[in-house]
């Protein structure tokens, strides 16, 4: 019996591995081949890239962006959290409401972000009314147009961390709160000695999976300032594919935002399984 | 600090609330006075005339059901797969590792890695680009499998194991102790999966923008409107894509909150 | 000395539970046991003495502190509340780093802390890597650590299983003494409270039904519910009627007494288990007791049964085995008969008269 039961689920782990293997992996390795392919075996795509002062600008920004994302990503996340744990009664409205934006779909979110943002969008229309100036805060010219696609793609995001760390926070004993405050911990200390560390591997999870998402950013740039102004490593591979029609230096720059991926996600990795440790959980 | 909560408070409902105001009143109002400045905050007339115009067309009507017949075909695919795998990683950890290894190394995939080589794949068997969209529909299933295992993971580890012994002992194959014990029992779960499978294709954007160029879905079609004018029609077509993701908030509410937290991905 | 004075303290909770009313008062150096059911209060009591939680009236004076904040008051949980991502010296330390103790000064009071505890080993081990009973030695060397006046517990042993319970019990009265501070210790378990307990507060429904030594609190309860509460197995309460000449009867049958001419007319009478003997002595009072079922508990066999004729069940200690089935005549000494006023619960003292003064007390 045990042993049909394994053949079982060695079927059951090859069925949907299988799947995802040859209409993702595949492909992907398919890609990774082209992109050292020029007529033969070569580096030219890559050289190309190397290059090109606009690659090296979508590496660059997408480095910034993601981090900039999630540090405000965490930070409201982690208010909200707070805020929202702290009360006896659980407010189901706030709830909703904070949860609101990660249901609609982002197409939905990045058009409604375009037409609050364009220049005669509702934002400066606000601002005016209040006797500012409007700014153009999706224009290529301007420094505003990567602080938009920040705001708004946290805006979308926040709800999931917000909801990742309050799991994590309702893992905390209340007991340990009074324990604290039996030792002589005021607000603060409370804080720093108990709820943070506790809530270290939320945190370190939040980081990498949103961190991963956030290095894959797409759509949001793409959508809301085109990718002249801040352009990212996958909206550069889309336009050497689309526009330039060169897929495969397309696809070297795919493998470059792989391998950033990669790196990031091992690290990730390694430090979760640090941290949750120190909290007196095992991974 | 009471001031500070109710504040913040407002402060959520708000960002939640008045971003989707103003396009319900970009799409009830006729697009002359979107184009007003400065912008109206209030609607002066309320018109269906947009919802018409989306109706209209006919390359609208394609894309709702492509959307519709990807989402389905996709969720119940991937749901099936998931299923699959949740439960042999709940029952065994050599497939709890195996499972837990194909699940992060498929989410760490980047979009474009894979749509534009799977794009001349999908071409080489006649599926790019088709009106059915079945390749997307496959590429959503795969994308999907993660999601879904993640969300039934835990409702079959939870299954306890002496029902599915007191079964075995009663002479069942363990196949079908999976599918007349198991599944019944995590049924919940399980449409939990198929919803949020459906979600994931009906929202995705990346693979549909690059694998479906002529013949459309809704995600990359709202984006062409969008950039390309047509505020009105654009604004009523985002509102109708809303539909399927607000339902399940607003049914599930706080229960959400698990179901978002083990599959929530883009 | 009184360590602690609380006057008319009540806190009451929409769904049920809390105190009414309470006053006491905790002398310096004494072990104070609370004692009582789930829901009773006891835990609420500890808290609002901790200061985890506000009264809705009445007064908590410290000797020597304004308020719960100032006064040196230590707390050990029922579920230990150790920090699990320090280690059993970062859980102990804590407290006095929080208080900006010097380094060489929190290491030499860790130290001693943990040994007054008992913890010999392991300080730097996490507390997932300690056992249940040593987890209990951190969580008390904690409260030690800061020399407080009062150290509270709350149901500080409950999740420890019985044969560490006995054993860490009897470190934990020998440590009170030596070290001479002032314990409250709340447990739903009366052998630890008869155990444990210079003083007893047996709680229910928010009030203190009585509070005195254990050995009063077990010889003269002064209530039915503490008669039935205190000891194991339960004290026999039965129904009784004043019958003649201040005789008293009892499941048909009539014995005289002494009972005072103003005593009720409808009472409850007790006897504990152990003091039914097959023994005939001089001046006892007879039960025919129909035994049902015999179980060996290893000093004595517990007897159930039911008084002949009846289905009123009696239970009895005897060193001996019976046999079931047969019906055994059982003794107890008349000032061993415990009687309370069936109405008010409070006790009769068989010999002197219910003065019409004294107040009844009102069954919550």
């Amino acid at each position: 019996m045990n042993a049909r039961a394994r053949n079982l689920r060695t079927a059951f782990v090859a069925i949907p591995a299988l799947f995802m293997l040859a209409t993702l992996v595949l492909p992907a390795l398919g890609g990774l081949a082209g992109s050292f392919d020029h007529h033969g075996p070569s580096l030219r795509n890559y050289l190309v890239l190397t290059r090109d002062p606009m690659f090296w600008r979508a590496a660059i920004d997408n480095l910034i962006l993601p981090i900039a994302s999630v540090v405000l990503e965490l930070a409201v996340g982690l208010g909200l959290a707070l805020m929202l744990t702290s009360r006896e009664r659980r407010s189901v409205i706030v709830e909703v409401a904070a949860i609101l934006p990660f249901a609609i779909p982002e197409i939905v979110i990045l058009t409604i972000a375009r037409y609050l943002l364009m220049p005669r969008g509702y934002v400066n229309g606000a601002l005016e009314a209040f006797g500012m100036h409007g700014a153009a805060w999706l224009s290529p010219r301007g420094s505003l147009a990567m602080f938009s696609v920040a705001i708004v793609d946290a805006w979308h995001v926040t709800p999931i961390v917000m909801l990742m760390l309050m799991a994590g926070l309702q893992t905390i004993p209340r007991e340990l709160y009074e324990a604290a405050r039996m030792d002589g911990a005021g607000r603060l200390a409370a804080f720093r000695y108990v709820t943070l560390p506790m809530l270290a591997p939320a945190i370190v999870g939040a980081i990498v999976l949103r961190g991963i998402d956030a290095l894959r950013i797409f759509s949001t740039v793409l959508v809301l300032t085109g990718p002249e102004a801040v352009p990212v490593l996958s909206t550069y591979s889309y336009g050497q594919w689309s526009d330039a029609q060169e897929p495969r230096v397309a696809m070297a720059a795919a493998m470059v935002l792989a391998l950033i991926v990669t790196i990031f996600a091992l690290c990730g990795a390694i430090a979760a399984r640090r941290w949750s440790s120190n909290a007196g959980i095992r991974v | 600090m009471a001031a500070l909560r109710v504040a913040v408070s407002a402060l959520v409902i708000a960002a939640a609330v008045v971003p989707l105001y103003l396009l319900a009143k970009q799409a009830l109002t006729p697009e002359l006075e979107t184009f007003a400045w400065p912008p109206a905050w209030l609607p002066r007339h309320l018109t269906f005339g947009n919802f018409a115009a989306v109706f209209a067309v006919g390359e609208l009507r394609g894309a709702i059901m492509r959307s519709l017949a990807v989402g389905v075909i996709s969720a119940a695919g991937a749901t099936a797969m998931g299923a699959m795998l949740a439960y042999a990683m709940a029952r065994g950890t050599a497939a709890r590792s195996a499972g837990f290894g194909a699940v992060s190394g498929v989410r760490l995939l980047p979009m474009i890695a894979v749509a534009i080589p799977a794009g001349v794949m999908l071409a080489s068997v006649g599926l790019y680009d088709i009106p059915s969209a079945l390749g997307l529909a496959i590429i959503h299933c795969a994308i999907a499998i993660p999601t879904a295992a993640l969300t039934l993971y835990a409702a079959f580890a939870a299954v306890p194991r002496e029902i599915e012994e007191a079964a075995w002992l009663d002479g069942a194959s363990p196949a079908r102790v999976f599918l007349t014990i198991d599944l019944p029992i995590v049924r919940g779960a399980l449409a939990a999966a198929l919803v949020l499978c459906f979600i994931l294709s009906w929202d995705e954007f990346g693979f549909a923008l690059l694998l479906q160029q002529t013949n459309r879905t809704l995600p990359p079609l709202l984006y062409y409107y969008t950039v390309f004018g047509n505020v009105g029609p654009a604004s009523a077509l985002a509102l109708l894509m809303m539909i399927p993701a607000v339902c399940v908030v607003v049914a599930l509410g706080p229960t959400l909150r698990t179901a978002l937290v083990t599959g929530g991905s883009r | 000395m009184d360590a602690l004075t609380i006057k008319n303290l009540t806190r009451v909770f929409g769904s049920g539970g809390g105190v009414r009313d309470v006053s006491l008062t905790v002398s310096s150096g004494e072990f104070l046991v609370l004692l009582g059911p789930s829901g009773c209060g006891k835990s609420t009591l500890l808290r609002l003495i901790a200061g985890l939680d506000q009264p809705d009236s009445g007064t908590i004076e410290f000797a020597d502190a304004a308020d719960s904040h100032q006064a040196r008051i230590a707390m050990v949980f029922q579920n230990f509340a150790l920090y699990p991502h320090m280690s059993a010296f970062g859980n102990i330390a804590f407290p006095l780093r929080l208080g900006k103790v010097p380094s060489a000064e929190i290491d030499r009071r860790v130290r001693e802390a943990a040994a007054k505890a008992g913890l010999t080993v392991g300080l730097e081990r996490r507390p997932a890597e300690l056992s249940g009973g040593e987890q209990q030695r951190v969580a008390l060397a904690r409260a030690l650590v800061r020399e407080p006046e009062i150290v509270l517990m709350d149901e500080a042993l409950a999740s420890l299983d019985a044969r560490l319970r006995s054993a860490l019990r009897i470190e934990l009265k020998n440590l009170q003494r030596a070290t001479g501070r002032t314990f409250v210790y709340v447990t739903h378990d009366q052998v630890e409270a008869l155990a444990l307990a210079d003083r007893m507060a047996v709680m229910r429904a928010g009030r203190i039904e009585q509070i005195g030594p254990p050995e009063e609190i077990f010889n003269r309860p002064e209530t039915e519910f503490v008669a039935s509460f205190v000891g194991d197995p339960a004290m026999n309460l039965f129904d009784a009627r004043r019958a003649g000449e201040g005789g008293l009867e009892i499941a048909g049958v009539n014995y005289p007494l002494n009972l005072a001419a103003n005593a009720p007319p409808s009472l409850r009478a007790g006897i504990r288990p152990a003091d039914l003997s097959l023994d005939e002595s001089e001046g006892a009072l007879a039960f025919e007791v129909a035994v049902a079922s015999v179980e060996f508990s290893g000093a004595s066999f517990i007897v159930r049964g039911a008084l002949s004729h009846t289905r009123i069940s009696v239970c009895a200690l005897t060193s001996r085995r019976l046999d079931a089935g047969q019906t055994h005549r059982f003794f107890v000494d008349a000032d061993k008969l415990h009687l309370f006023d069936a109405s008010t619960g409070r006790r009769i003292d068989r010999t002197h008269d219910l003065s019409p003064l004294s107040l009844p007390m009102k069954r919550p």
